[in-house]
């Protein structure tokens, strides 16, 4: 301290902080004793003090707000931001309305991942095969525009196979996330108005191409498989038998040769 | 890389010091928001320090700078609504026993921003002169000469003209 004998205003205002080492507190503490009028002084800030927390404590004690506490949340990166949030509650769906049986699939297990992509696969059909304005992202229309952009963002080229053989129609596309890749679904329609969708993904690792299961929850089913080096869900309210022809259907429309490639159990 | 939790239980805090600093829940709360936000896309920056005091400081100092920025950007706009007139802490009847918060609300209220900030700093946040200098990036004598300042004020404006110095009210 410049001078023991009267702390100056940074002094004392350092003494009520507790900035001050020991030693020159007790100083302070004896100066005070003897001065009235820079006791007053600090007495002031310590009231003034007390009177802010008094003023400002109580919203230490309101529950922190929606948004803040959702702003503590990463954010995801902005192009899939909505799609990725979609899929999130889709993903909770499953495991609210499948109960214990999503939660016990062990998607470590080849099996496990089938199935677990499957019940992606119904989960988008019914998200959007239900949508009567805005059931796909691209329109049939767009048909190689849509062929383009999928290419692009699954890294291996696609094309909407032709269902025509099977009295369907393509509807349109849209880009999907499955785990953290990127994935696709086409949608189809009849003239009953009954809607198909093929989602599908990029497979990774070595996919028998001769595997095939069948995922139901409720009227929806699901067909799945491995084709040409994409693992697909083939999904509607159909039976075993009509998935299996309109896979078959996707077979031939690609040129292949269906009593080959259909390991026919289906 | 910083955890949800302990961004959490800094939101209450953080809230505390905007609403006393911008005397507007609403207001406050977007900034403690964008705060966060700013705070999570630069977690990467973030290195924590021993004892745990650095995220606080970390997110303090990423608030200040954002009310710089924004406090800048408001001086080209119309004035604000009257103290009078806004949020719920201009209540007038509440008081500790000497001093009746709305006088003391008003009064901080026309301090300049940087004595106002380096009193919630210190005076309410409890932040160390060093934590306060690092947090308004400026050194530890302006912090202590700003405080003297703006405790000074305050003190002068609660007492009134007329009954020097503070006013008693028990």
């Amino acid at each position: 301290m410049t001078s023991p004998q009267r702390p100056n205003e940074a002094e004392l205002n350092a003494y009520l902080d507790g900035e001050l080492g020991p030693e020159a507190q007790a100083q302070v503490e004896r100066h005070l004793a003897g001065d009235s009028e820079d006791a007053r002084r600090v007495a002031d800030y310590r009231a003034i003090q007390e009177a802010m927390h008094a003023l400002y404590d109580p919203v230490l004690q309101e529950p922190v707000p929606e948004r803040l506490a959702a702003a503590t949340e990463r954010r995801r990166s902005t192009v899939v931001a909505w799609t990725m949030r979609i899929a999130a509650a889709l993903v909770l769906l499953v495991a609210g309305a499948a109960g214990g049986w999503f939660a016990h699939q062990n998607v470590s297990t080849e099996e496990g991942r089938q199935i677990a992509f499957t019940r992606q696969a119904i989960d988008a059909h019914r998200l959007y095969s239900v949508e009567v304005r805005h059931p796909v992202e691209v329109a049939a229309a767009d048909e190689a525009h849509m062929s383009a952009w999928l290419t692009r963002r699954l890294g291996k080229a696609i094309a909407p196979p032709a269902l025509g053989g099977a009295g369907f129609k393509l509807v349109g596309g849209r880009l999907l996330p499955s785990e953290s890749k990127p994935a696709a679904q086409f949608m189809y329609e009849n003239a009953g108005g009954q809607r198909l969708t093929l989602f599908f993904t990029v497979a990774t690792g070595g996919g028998d191409a001769a595997a095939y299961r069948f995922v139901r929850d409720g009227g929806t089913q699901s067909l799945f498989w491995y084709i040409d080096g994409f693992a697909c869900a083939l999904t509607g309210e159909f039976e075993q038998k009509d998935l299996m022809a309109f896979a078959k259907e996707i077979y031939r429309s690609r040129g292949g040769d269906t009593s080959n490639n259909l390991n026919y159990s289906w | 890389m910083i955890s949800r939790a302990d961004l959490l239980s800094q939101i209450p805090g953080l809230r505390r010091y905007a609403r006393a600093l911008l005397r507007d829940a609403d207001r406050a709360d977007d900034l403690v928001q964008d705060c966060l936000e700013r705070a999570l896309g630069r977690g990467h920056l973030w290195q924590p320090r021993p004892g745990g005091k650095g995220l606080r400081g970390w997110l303090f100092t990423i608030m200040h700078n954002l009310h710089i920025d924004q406090a800048r950007r408001r001086t080209s706009m119309p004035p604000e609504v009257p103290l009078e007139a806004s949020g719920p802490l201009a209540e007038p009847a509440r008081q500790t026993d000497r001093i009746a918060l709305g006088e003391l609300a008003a009064a901080m209220d026309r301090l300049p921003d940087d004595q106002r900030q380096v009193l919630l700093l210190v005076g309410l946040e409890g932040m160390s002169y060093r934590d306060a200098a690092d947090v308004l990036g400026v050194p530890i004598g302006t912090v202590m000469s700003r405080l003297a300042r703006g405790r000074d004020r305050l003190r002068q404006a609660l007492a009134g003209e007329s009954t020097p110095p503070l006013r008693r009210i028990k």
